[in-house]
């Protein structure tokens, strides 16, 4: 279809006010002044990331929550996902769903409240594995949303035909529809993966002190004022996560 | 007759209606039998119930002396060819047809020769490493009967198996289905809404209408003597004029009247088509009946608006009791 | 089968009920009680917390939530849907080029994209930087904090919820119909106005959803790019759950946001809720 030359302009524009601000910060991380004139090239705020030891352990912790409630959540949700798919309920896809349309506040302040409840009984702290169980929970509609797309295109013919031949419940999903799901569940896993290394403010209402994120350290950075150190780390989180996406986009295309 | 699967009365009510109404039949061993009617008219969830993908309210299934009723599909031994083949997109050809083998526990080296010879059977010696995705529809329509037939079930469904294929493919496809059921001895159960197919590949045929069956029997018998009118209609053309059912191949049509005692009727020619290896010539009489005369494509050319008769022979007439 | 599928959704049901739905019970219960003196909550019940949304003070924050929601969510929809007509307009090929083109920003890390803003926006940003040194202006142009940072932070963060649902609504229109009109006489401005946008409509309507509900419960952006001044019901609701240390009544406000999220997620989007989820 012939585009007209007005939408194309537009649309460049638009290309350009959502990728712009980043690419300029991205840039300036390589300046060596701290301030926004650019006055020559330099990996100075890169050295200083890589040595900061508080924004080492922040990572290591982000990246240990986001695995561990990635491998959690994306087993929960496909299982989730597969059952709902046999037979609908709608109080679980009604309260997934929910929990997906709710705002993150609201999600953390009741999981602390939750949290805080439970503590006075059973005497256990804020911590990592607090932060993991809220990671899970509402990462499990994310993968429900993207394994049940998947499973929509599929034909239950497919599964009469394995018991057909002899197959069972549990042969005809392992042998024949989670072959099938392979690129969906990835592409699941990468979204829940990005969804929790990413998540502030539900992880800074439940995270105890020992347990501090790289978005929490990169919140309080942010907040005292210019500092080109979260710009370079913005620079390899930006294009981190861009590789992960074009990871993701090419197995859904599977 | 050695019977191989029998229904009793066998009835299915969805929340709207009755699908099947206290169907009964036998299916003799080794027989090509095949269930025709229109569509919704219950077939489709008789096969099913046979399958085990849903239970009858009432009725039972007995197959070869074995109650079928509340057994898992797997648990029977039945297999089905489906309608759009229902093959693995992520096994080869292959690796679909020893799927059932493997489900039985059968050893990797039992089971590649009986693989390797059920596609020669099927003439897809080549194909065997081949996706579904890289298949032709006719090649996965043999992979799907393949796949069903290796296991050596007791019966054999067949759910429109034909229906995805282009018509000239069709009729290849029916000779060397009806070639390998006779060669394997497998008893089949073959539904469709085609009277042709239904009708040159069947040994056995029982005609279902609303649930209901009409009438089973040979196919000549069905064709040429139909019991009901619905019988009649579905598997060709009727002319139903003066009271009697009358085939259009059956139907003359002559300017004079004839003389020999034939039943006659007067009408007026409306049109004339050309199919290629006859006329048929569409006339209606004073009642406003309508009757179409197939003839000869040398025949003389009848012009709209001719007064002309049409007549037959008696003992042609359908003798349908309703 | 039913043992299987109860098996397989069991830890989601287990997630759900002891993870989601108690802890929203908790918070529905504290709504009602008062607050404790070292915080947390005792015994009276009331409704006092609820009557308290109504104070002229804390209505005005609900009420500026309200309309900067509003704002940035139809700002969004004027910009997505003529960006999601050029991608549906383009050649096969470079269509999921364009898609991924919106979709990377959106993934990457939400605090860094609003980090880049305030880069951009602060006093000593790349924007002032600029137009000091171009002798444009004398003084710094206050371009952060402020309720127009916030709604341009939140177009910029929730822009790609928008497209993504228009997007998917115009590829599915029957090109067949676009044909027809013009067959019939219509200019393609015309097409657009007659055909394509009264068929857009459940697109819209999920747009419109889709970056409304967390403009409204935005918390990163209004506390970044906001300063004090503009705070929404989400810096709102946090910050009785830590400095101001009023539970019961940063609960009243969630469970309000939640009634009105709910409402709004069930009339506007009840009949295409099935096929776009």
């Amino acid at each position: 279809m012939k585009q007209s030359r007005f939408l194309a302009v537009f649309a460049a524009l638009v290309y350009a006010f959502l990728h712009v601000p980043l690419l300029i910060l991205c840039a300036f991380s390589f300046n060596r002044s701290k301030f926004t004139i650019w006055e020559g090239f330099s990996l100075d705020w890169y050295r200083a990331m890589f040595s900061d030891r508080q924004l080492g352990e922040a990572t290591w912790n982000s990246l240990v929550i986001a695995a561990a409630s990635t491998i959690l959540a994306t087993a929960i949700g496909t299982l989730c996902a597969y059952g709902l798919w046999k037979r609908g309920s709608k109080w679980l896809s009604g309260s997934l769903y929910l929990s997906l349309v709710t705002p993150e506040i609201v999600t953390g302040i009741s999981l602390l409240a939750f949290f805080q409840w439970g503590f006075r009984y059973l005497h256990l702290q804020l911590g990592m594995h607090t932060v993991i169980l809220a990671h899970v929970a509402f990462s499990i509609a994310y993968v429900l949303l993207v394994v049940m797309a998947r499973l929509r295109t599929a034909e239950p013919a497919l599964e009469e035909a394995a018991l057909d031949l002899g197959a069972n419940e549990w042969q005809a999903f392992r042998l024949v529809t989670l072959p099938m799901l392979k690129p969906g569940i990835a592409a699941a896993a990468l979204l829940a993966f990005t969804v929790s290394f990413d998540d502030y403010v539900i992880t800074s209402l439940v995270a105890g002190v020992d347990s501090e994120t790289l978005p929490m350290v990169l919140y309080a950075m942010a907040r005292r004022g210019a500092n080109p150190v979260v710009s370079a780390i913005s620079t390899v989180i930006f294009v981190g996560f861009g590789a992960l996406i074009l990871l993701s986009e090419r197995m859904q295309k599977a | 007759m050695d019977v191989s699967l029998a229904l009793q009365t066998l009835t299915k009510t969805f929340p709207s209606h009755r699908v099947v109404d206290g169907i009964s039949l036998d299916v003799p061993k080794s027989c090509f039998y095949s269930l025709l009617g229109p569509s919704g008219c219950g077939k489709t969830t008789i096969l099913r119930m046979i399958a085990g993908f849903a239970e009858p309210d009432s009725g039972e299934i007995v197959l070869n002396g074995r109650k079928l009723n509340g057994l898992r599909p797997y648990e029977r031994p039945v297999t089905t060819v489906f309608q759009n083949y229902a093959l693995f997109p992520h096994l080869t050809a292959a690796e679909n047809i020893a799927f059932g083998l493997q489900r039985r526990g059968e050893s990797a080296a039992a089971i590649a020769p009986k693989v390797t010879r059920m596609l020669e059977l099927v003439g897809l010696q080549e194909k065997g490493g081949r996706l579904p995705a890289n298949l032709s529809g006719g090649e996965k329509q043999r992979t799907a009967l393949a796949r069903a037939l290796v296991v050596e079930p007791e019966l054999l469904l067949l759910d429109e198996p034909l229906s995805a294929l282009d018509p000239a493919l069709r009729k290849r496809v029916r000779i060397e289905l009806k070639q390998l059921q006779q060669r394997l001895g497998i008893t089949f159960l073959f539904i469709t809404h085609d009277q042709e197919e239904a009708l040159s590949l069947s040994d056995r045929i029982a005609v279902m209408n609303k649930g209901k069956i009409e009438q089973i029997g040979t196919p000549r018998e069905i064709y040429l003597t139909p019991r009901t009118r619905f019988v009649a209609s579905f598997l060709g053309a009727v002319n139903w004029v003066d009271g009697a059912g009358i085939r259009p191949e059956s139907t003359r049509i002559s300017r004079q009247a004839p003389g020999n005692g034939a039943r006659a009727v007067e009408a007026e020619v409306d049109a004339s088509t050309f199919l290629g290896d006859c006329f048929h010539v569409h006339t209606r009489t004073a009642k406003g009946e309508t009757v179409t005369a197939q003839i000869p494509h040398d025949s003389e050319a009848f012009a709209n608006g001719d007064r002309v008769h049409v007549w037959w022979d008696r003992s042609d007439e359908l003798p349908v009791q309703e | 089968m039913n043992r299987l599928r109860a098996l397989f959704l069991a830890p989601s049901v287990g997630f759900t009920v002891i993870l989601f739905l108690i802890p929203l019970s908790i918070i529905i219960g504290y709504s009602f009680q008062t607050r404790g003196v070292y915080g947390g909550v005792t015994a009276p019940w009331t409704l006092e917390n609820y009557q308290r949304l109504f104070d002229p003070l804390y209505g005005l924050i609900l009420w500026r939530s309200l309309v900067m929601a509003l704002l940035a969510t139809a700002l969004c929809l004027l910009i997505a849907f003529p960006l999601a007509l050029f991608i549906a307009r383009a050649e096969a090929k470079w269509k999921s080029v364009y898609l991924y083109l919106v979709i990377l920003p959106f993934w990457t890390s939400f605090l860094v994209r609003t980090y880049a803003w305030m880069f951009l926006l602060r006093d000593t940003g790349l924007i002032n930087s600029l137009l000091l040194s171009m002798g444009l202006i004398r003084e710094p142009l206050p371009l952060l904090y402020n309720e127009t940072a916030v709604v341009v932070g939140l177009v910029y963060g929730f822009l790609p919820f928008a497209v993504l649902p228009l997007f998917s609504n115009l590829e599915r229109l029957d090109k067949n119909l676009l044909e027809a009109a013009a067959d019939l006489g219509a200019t393609p401005w015309e097409t657009l106005r007659h055909v394509v946008l009264p068929m857009c409509a459940p697109g819209l309507r999920a747009a419109g959803v889709l970056v409304f509900i967390p403009c409204l419960g935005s918390y990163l952006t209004p506390d970044l790019l906001g300063g004090g001044k503009s705070i929404m019901i989400g810096n709102l609701i946090q910050n009785q759950f830590t400095t101001a240390r009023d539970w019961p009544f940063g609960a009243a406000i969630s469970l309000a946001l939640m009634a009105l999220v709910m409402i709004l997620m069930v009339t506007v989007l009840r009949q295409d809720a099935e096929d776009s989820l």
